[in-house]
């Protein structure tokens, strides 16, 4: 999401904004995610989109799709909703979102290394000059998801600490209300993110 | 911007099943109160606003960001008694600084508006009452619940009969929520748990002993219920068929069977029984909440009305208040 918003600070208007994840099946993390995952892909039978400026619950059948991984191979995907869908359409108020999770082999392992974990972004829209624009932005992290996801808690710890400026008043807060994606984007490079940035 | 309590009231989908019900109610209410029927259907609008007088009306599209109003335009609330999936609704109120009512949002649903109201936590009020009947049996429930020490459970039934149809928007919401909504959600055992069959059945006694098969509803009650009581069991099920008064005759009415098992001050422990039964049916005790709520939120009940915040019902609406309303409103209430 951060590296999203990143990007989208260069827009004056966006209309679109795809996030496809590419999680390894080697790469499900400890019981704890592993139950988020069977609860949030079993009790809940629809995912949240956002379709020419509406909320749409889109079910599973509905949802199917593909997300392109790094190497140009087509991995089926399955439409899903973490909470970055609520950041986006709050922060960017884009026409449309869509979050796809394709649940398989990434990348690396295709070429016989360990596995790894994508996230390929792309959106479309008006730039501040003027001109229709899009990006392309491909992020890999060589140690799966588990590092990107334990850097997200630090760096929410660090601004509820009040480490990096004031700490917040009592409140309901999403992560982009408290840290700025620039910085999330750099601490995601030092601890070993690669960005293959189109824009 | 300024806005007085002078501005009307705006009811959007206020000739709908429960837009026009609570359009009504109000205007008991308060008799003098300026309302503006926001609708689609304008020869329906310009009728309710001649039947209920001091009022008037204003063709909604609800794709545009102004919602097609003149922009000089000013409310006191805006109560949103139609689906709305953009948000379009709430921002408007929003850039008015006036509060904002969401009347139709399952549990599963709340995503968009909680995340917006962490962005904007200082704009003009939100109160979510996407709760079953307007809120009525949970306030009811809470208003009871005070003459208790501790709460184990509280369990809520609503039997519908067949002669009382939902009106489209509910059906729509029904409908929806059972396509798109996840597994309903229960408290039991202290857990919040989306609840599989068995736990999402249960035998609700109705009010003249007869049962009847209930399905728990993933609706917000049990969210202030939850959060309100601290219960370990907490629930809501929706049941049909022919209510006591549907079978002697006199038409259909909406029964809410209230159960709270816990000790109450008094010393007694166990499971205590207290019936709402609307001669007018379910969308009439919809309304009734809403109106209630309206009334709150324009600080016309005996309390201020908030600047800001989130809210559920229970957080603003004082329960005994909405008692002394539903018993002038001709609405039963029983201790059985």
């Amino acid at each position: 999401m951060f590296p999203t918003l990143q990007a989208a600070s260069r827009y004056e208007k966006i209309d679109s904004i795809r996030i496809g994840v590419v999680l390894d099946e080697q790469d499900m993390g400890g019981p704890a995610a592993s139950d988020d995952f069977d609860r949030l892909t079993s009790v809940a039978p629809a995912s949240l989109t956002v379709q020419a400026g509406e909320d749409v619950w889109v079910t599973a059948d509905e949802g199917k799709g593909t997300v392109t991984s790094v190497d140009g191979i087509a991995l089926p995907s399955q439409v899903y909703s973490p909470f970055d869908v609520l950041s986006l359409a709050t922060s960017t108020r884009a026409a449309s979102i869509r979050f796809d999770l394709a649940y398989g082999e990434s990348a690396s392992r295709r070429r016989g290394e360990s596995y790894s974990t994508e996230t390929i972004i792309d959106i479309t829209g008006r730039s501040k000059a003027g001109t229709e624009t899009s990006s392309h932005i491909e992020i890999v992290h060589p140690k799966g998801q588990a590092p990107l996801t334990a850097l997200g808690v630090v760096l929410g710890l660090e601004a509820l600490l009040g480490l990096r400026g004031e700490a917040p008043a009592p409140g309901l807060y999403l992560p982009e209300l408290l840290i700025d994606p620039a910085y999330f984007v750099d601490e995601m490079k030092a601890i070993g993110a690669r960005f293959d940035v189109h824009q | 911007m300024t806005t007085t309590a002078n501005d009307p009231v705006l009811i959007l989908g206020g000739t709908g099943s429960l837009g026009s019900r609570t359009t009504r109610m109000l205007r008991k209410l308060h008799p003098e109160l300026p309302i503006t029927i926001g609708a689609r259907d304008m020869e329906k609008a310009t009728t309710l606003a001649a039947e209920i007088g001091n009022a008037a009306t204003a063709k909604v599209d609800i794709a545009s960001p102004d919602l097609g109003f003149d922009p000089g335009a000013r409310y006191s609330i805006v109560v949103t008694a139609l689906r709305d999936h953009s948000l379009n609704t709430l921002r408007y109120a929003q850039a008015l600084g006036v509060p904002y009512i969401a009347l139709s949002d399952g549990v599963f649903e709340l995503g968009p508006i909680v995340a917006h109201y962490a962005h904007h936590p200082k704009a003009s009020p939100i109160l979510l009452l996407g709760h079953s009947n307007g809120g009525s049996p949970t306030l009811a429930a809470l208003h009871f619940a005070q003459e208790f020490e501790s709460v184990e459970a509280v369990e809520v039934g609503i039997l519908f009969d067949p002669g009382d149809p939902f009106g489209a928007v509910s059906g729509k919401d029904l409908e929806r929520i059972a396509k798109i909504g996840p597994l309903p959600l229960v408290k039991e055992d202290g857990h919040w748990q989306w609840a599989r069959d068995p736990l999402s059945k249960r035998t609700i006694t109705t009010v003249d002993g007869s049962q009847h098969e209930g399905h728990a509803a993933g609706l917000q009650d049990v969210l202030s219920l939850g959060s309100a009581t601290r219960a370990a069991r907490v629930r809501i099920d929706l049941a049909a068929g022919l209510v006591a008064s549907s079978k002697q005759g006199q038409g259909p009415s909406n029964e809410v069977i209230i159960e709270i098992t816990g000790k109450r001050r008094s010393g007694e422990s166990g499971r205590f029984r207290y019936e709402l039964v609307d001669p007018e049916g379910y969308a009439a005790m919809s309304a009734r909440g809403a109106a209630v709520a309206i009334e709150t939120l324009l600080g016309l009940a005996g309390r201020s009305s908030p600047e800001t915040g989130l809210f559920l019902p229970e957080t603003l609406i004082e329960p005994a208040h909405l008692m002394r309303r539903l018993e002038t409103f001709g609405v039963t209430v029983r201790a059985a």
